[in-house]
């Protein structure tokens, strides 16, 4: 019953997501916003022009807003900031070229990250005879009395 | 004399008896002389006096106006008033060094006196290393950094503090972020000396457990300061950029809490030992890191980095760390073998491995993706910009797994748990978290992200509160309490365990007050008197401006009048500032705050002729649970604090003990 409840409660969630989360169309202002937050800005190092105060900044978000409202897409907008800027201004590596190892290194390194505990997390749990663990036991507790008797030792 | 004067020769003094604390807690500890390494101890203590006079004598400088010191002419002018006299002091490279070196030989100093009766037989080699650290920052401080350089010409009046360092958050922001970096480096050092010595039991992070939760404390709340300050001083309607210098004090961040909870597996089961030295070490290392990445000048272009004063000295110290720290690692790796083994992959010690997975690999993105532009630069030439796309990307899903963690790891019992009581456990925080994916969805939630978050937050709170409930329940049912005082007496029997609880509630806040920026709303437009604006379900109305003077600085306010469904609200009195020491302009922010959602409103200009502004209105809903989220943190890192810490590891499981007797036989 519980495992019913939770598997017609994940599928009503996906299919609702994947309704929901459609594109919506969005006004003029609000693309000029999402776009300078894509940009970097050639005025203020490290932070993109929707963040930049300086003045050159705020001009230039003004310049894209115009665009937008004057039908250039989101993609033009880009392509005429980037010849007039260069490739720095992107705020994210290209997905080709040299752009594509920041993209590509850390999808590796998470799913190397947990082949590699899985795979200490299978070998940790896999269950041996007691002798075995026993003598595992044995050796860390021989270790511990080896130890303690060299304190002692010392003490002494 | 003056006081300013004793600066130079204190801090020479302090760098000589680091040396002699370094040198004689190594002789100490080699010779098994416990008494020259108390020696080295005290030189130590020592050399914290003298940077306690440095600093003090610095902070004379300051308070007198004596711009005869380059750095008081460079960061502070007779303007400045009393309290960011303080904030002058770390603003710049030299004055921040000071305040590391202070921190560190006074921390440095308590601990090891801590120790001393606890754990006497680390404390001469954690000596030499906290010594040999000392040594390294105070080189820096006599030699490349020197905050006691003489002006000439000595001028008149200084250049003036950064007009944005002129806010409270600058007052306890950067403090924090150092304590806790420097923090860190009480366990790293009791880390290495557990290697030195061989002594590789629970002892090296039980004695310096106060000093990591102190230290992890401070950065989180360090953090959370500054992006408070960005958000109210800066103007751009947000609280974090993912640029570099916040970047640097994250990565460690992340680093620490993998720590804070894969030492729980080693005090309860005496596993994951090497992952637990090896995480403390990239800690201390990442928490210098980010400060050569920051200090060094290499962020703006790999070809600066050579010119930087400092950032040469940085490498080698990186590298000594690094490879040194490793090298010891592998040479006790034998002794860092587990003692015990999984017992099933569905128990809380997994759970915990892919936490620590989880926090890694999101401080090992977090690190690529700002040392990209420099690699891609050193390899091609070519410069690259990494900025917050990017980390938005890459960071949200596994920000959003470690949220899922949170939830599912408490559940999970230590050793094993069976399919169906993990079912039977989890089933009302999956309900809650489906739950609220359908009733975001109806009320036309579109985000995809924003209802992952929101749902995972529901799953993980309702795991917590069962957690509360669960422990509250058994007092009720012995002792017969009320809710209310079998709440208190769970807490408070088990402050480490339900004071972890309470940091996750409020992990859980920040993460729903982050997801409110989906729904984040921003206009702007150039306002000539009377104008309207329209931003989210408010209509801002520009009133006009009133100028005024004060000794520092022109004053610009706008007025605005803030309607809701042609319903009065509030009327905001966002500022454009002029100031003179600085000639910098500067926006004075006027938020209007509620749980719901803040407006944010900043002025970016006024025209001088027309009185006309130029306004920039944001809508950022939930951006004030944020800070509750942090607040709640603060009580749970309490509690935490509070916490007696364990006097030894946990005894053997039963089985184990079973075995024990089987071997000893």
């Amino acid at each position: 019953m519980i495992r019913r409840c939770i598997g017609v409660l994940s599928l009503s969630t996906i299919v609702l997501c994947t309704i929901l989360a459609g594109a919506s169309v969005a006004a003029p202002q609000d693309v000029a916003n999402d776009i300078s937050q894509h940009v970097m800005s050639p005025f203020c190092p490290g932070v993109t022009v929707h963040d930049c105060p300086s003045d050159n900044a705020i001009e230039l978000r003004a310049q894209i807003a115009k665009w937008s409202a004057g039908g250039m897409s989101k993609q033009q907008i880009m392509d005429r900031l980037i010849a007039q800027y260069g490739e720095t201004i992107r705020a994210e590596p290209a997905t080709s070229g040299t752009g594509l190892l920041a993209w590509v290194l850390p999808g590796v390194a998470v799913a190397i990250g947990v082949v590699i505990a899985s795979i200490a997390a299978l070998r940790w749990s896999r269950r041996r005879p007691i002798e075995r663990h026993g003598a595992v036991v044995a050796t860390a507790l021989h270790k511990r009395v080896e130890a303690e008797l060299a304190e002692l030792r010392e003490k002494l | 004399m003056s006081l300013a004067s004793l600066g130079r020769p204190s801090l020479i003094a302090a760098f000589v008896f680091a040396i002699a604390a370094a040198t004689l807690c190594a002789y100490g500890a080699i010779k098994r002389k416990p008494g020259i390494a108390w020696a080295g101890a005290r030189s130590l203590a020592v050399a914290a006096g003298f940077v306690a006079l440095a600093t003090v004598s610095l902070m004379t400088a300051f308070f007198g106006h004596d711009f005869s010191l380059a750095y008081v002419a460079a960061h502070s002018s007779r303007s400045l008033s009393g309290p960011y006299m303080f904030t002058a002091l770390w603003s710049g490279m030299e004055g921040s060094l000071l305040l590391w070196a202070l921190l560190l030989t006074v921390f440095s100093s308590i601990a090891l006196r801590q120790a001393i009766h606890k754990n006497p037989r680390l404390v001469p080699w954690a000596g030499a290393v906290l010594g040999g650290v000392s040594i390294f920052f105070l080189a820096l401080l006599v030699i490349p950094a020197n905050p006691f350089i003489r002006s000439a010409p000595i001028p008149a009046d200084g250049l003036g503090l950064n007009t944005f360092l002129q806010s409270p958050g600058m007052l306890i922001h950067p403090p924090l972020l150092y304590t806790g970096f420097v923090g860190f480096s009480i366990p790293f050092a009791f880390a290495m000396a557990a290697l030195f010595t061989g002594r590789l039991d629970e002892a090296w992070f039980t004695t310096t457990r106060r000093w990591t939760l102190f230290a992890w404390s401070a950065l989180s709340i360090g953090i959370v300061i500054g992006g408070a300050w960005a958000y109210t001083e800066l103007g751009w309607g947000g609280y974090w950029a993912w640029d570099p210098v916040e970047n640097a004090s994250f990565i460690p961040w992340l680093t620490a809490t993998a720590f804070l909870h894969s030492v729980v597996i080693q005090e309860k089961r005496r596993m994951l030992k090497v992952w637990n030295v090896a995480l403390i070490l990239l800690t201390y290392v990442l928490s210098i890191f980010g400060t050569f990445l920051t200090r060094s000048g290499i962020l703006s272009s790999i070809h600066t980095f050579s010119e930087g004063p400092i950032g040469k000295w940085f490498l080698p110290f990186l590298a000594l760390m690094l490879i040194g720290g490793l090298a010891v690692v592998a040479w006790r790796a034998d002794a860092l073998r587990s003692e015990n083994r999984f017992d099933s992959l569905l128990s809380r010690e997994s759970a915990f491995l892919l936490n620590n997975v989880l926090f890694v690999a999101a401080a090992f993105t977090i690190l690529w993706g700002t040392i990209y532009p420099i690699i891609a630069e050193a390899l091609t030439g070519t410069r690259l910009s990494v900025g917050p796309p990017f980390f938005d990307s890459v960071f949200i899903p596994i920000g959003l797994a470690i949220v899922l963690m949170t939830g599912i790891g408490p559940l999970i019992s230590w050793r094993r748990m069976s399919k169906g009581s993990f079912t039977r456990i989890v089933r009302y925080p999956l309900l809650a978290g489906g739950a609220t994916i359908v009733v975001l969805a109806l009320f036309r939630v579109r985000s995809l992200g924003a209802l992952l978050a929101f749902s995972l937050c529901a799953f993980t709170a309702t795991a917590i509160v069962g957690e509360f409930v669960r422990g509250s329940r058994i007092y009720r049912n012995r002792h017969g309490l009320a809710w209310g005082p079998a709440f208190v007496r769970t807490v408070l029997r088990n402050r480490r365990r339900y004071g972890g609880y309470v940091v996750h509630l409020g992990v859980l806040l920040i993460v729903i007050g982050l997801a409110g920026q989906a729904f984040r709303t921003e206009r702007q437009a150039v306002m000539q008197t009377g104008d309207k604006l329209s931003v989210g379900n408010y209509v801002l109305t520009y009133e006009g401006r009133t100028q005024s003077q004060t000794a520092e600085k022109q004053v610009n306010t706008a007025t605005i009048d803030v309607t809701r469904g042609g319903k009065h609200i509030t009327t905001m009195h966002p500022q454009r500032n002029f100031h003179f020491a600085q000639q910098q302009p500067q926006s004075e922010v006027a938020i209007r705050t509620t749980p719901l959602e803040d407006l944010y409103v900043v002025v970016t200009s006024f025209d001088a002729s027309s009185n006309a502004a130029a306004v920039r209105a944001f809508v950022n809903p939930l951006t004030w649970w944020i800070w509750v989220g942090a607040f709640v943190m603060l009580c749970g890192m309490g509690v935490l604090l509070s916490s007696s810490a364990p006097v030894a590891a946990a005894a053997p499981a039963p089985s184990a003990r079973r075995f024990e007797k089987v071997a000893i036989s």
